[in-house]
């Protein structure tokens, strides 16, 4: 269900996005920002490097950034390619670090919403859970519906 | 042309506040990068590719050196502001600055942001990330190492 002035509500709670995280994903992910097309060996792609860079830790890392790319993605989803695409933001601090295997869950509830000449301004809280409920990532988003 | 030689960052001494013009930098997003980038996302119809582009990285980069941060540098929040989805074939302008630096219960913070423009002037993006030390901290909070 599309998001809009007719149907929006405080407290209407989001239905959420939810993705299966794969390594080869991540790596695709850092490899997509590269106007070379190369990739370089870091926390997010390499077992190695993120053992001695992240204090022992077992796996690579997803960037925070594939994080808000999945938060804008709900927002597309929840209030539609247009408004999103021209209106949205999307805030989040990293709580707790993804990898590989993990189910992700981006949610998010309208918090408030105010009319105005330009549109209707519409602000979320939005979190981000993984399969043992611990939030990932936590923050707000907003958009503009015109 | 010889590349001019980075810059030693100076964390403590460079200004708080710095606008990084001489890090700008441009690229073409390509169909394939943004083809890439939704594989990635396993979203057929992704607005922003620009967001794994992380802007707001190399305006500094480019200026400076790597610098040594205690612990390694993570990034512990992201901001992005969506304007107009860039189009696929067309360059991409994108300018960044420093805009504040901070200690906070031992770590050191800096905050980046860059904006993305493309070659008719459409705004495309803002980027801000907020980098924090102690990257090796990170590992302890899942709890299942």
């Amino acid at each position: 269900m599309t998001i809009t002035t007719s149907n929006l509500a405080r407290g209407l709670d989001m239905e959420p996005l939810v993705k299966e995280i794969d390594q080869d994903r991540i790596n695709l992910f850092e490899v997509s920002g590269s106007p070379s097309g190369e990739s370089h060996a870091d926390y997010h792609t390499d077992t190695e490097v993120a053992q001695k860079a992240l204090g022992g830790f077992r796996a690579p890392i997803a960037s925070g950034r594939m994080t808000v790319a999945w938060g804008v993605e709900a927002m597309a989803k929840w209030f539609g390619h247009d408004v999103a695409g021209h209106s949205a933001r999307v805030d989040l601090r990293f709580t707790i670090p993804v990898i590989h295997g993990d189910t992700i869950s981006v949610r998010g509830i309208i918090t408030h919403f105010r009319e105005s000449e330009n549109g209707t301004s519409v602000n979320l809280e939005m979190w981000v859970d993984n399969q043992k409920n611990q939030k990932v990532a936590v923050g707000t988003a907003s958009v503009r519906i015109p | 042309m010889a590349k001019t030689p980075k810059k030693k960052y100076d964390w403590y001494n460079n200004p708080v506040v710095e606008d990084l013009e001489e890090g700008s930098y441009d690229y073409v997003m390509t169909q394939e990068m943004v083809d890439q980038f939704g594989e990635a996302m396993e979203d057929p119809t992704p607005l922003f590719p620009t967001i794994a582009g992380k802007h707001d990285g190399p305006p500094k980069s480019n200026i400076y050196e790597n610098e040594e941060v205690p612990g390694g540098i993570i990034n512990a929040r992201s901001m992005q502001e969506c304007f107009n989805p860039p189009i696929p074939g067309k360059r991409l302008f994108v300018t960044g600055r420093i805009t504040g630096r901070y200690i906070w219960r031992g770590f050191m913070y800096e905050v980046t942001e860059a904006t993305c423009v493309d070659e008719d002037g459409r705004l495309i993006d803002r980027q801000s990330s907020v980098h924090r030390s102690g990257a090796e901290e990170m590992g302890k909070l899942r709890g299942d190492q």
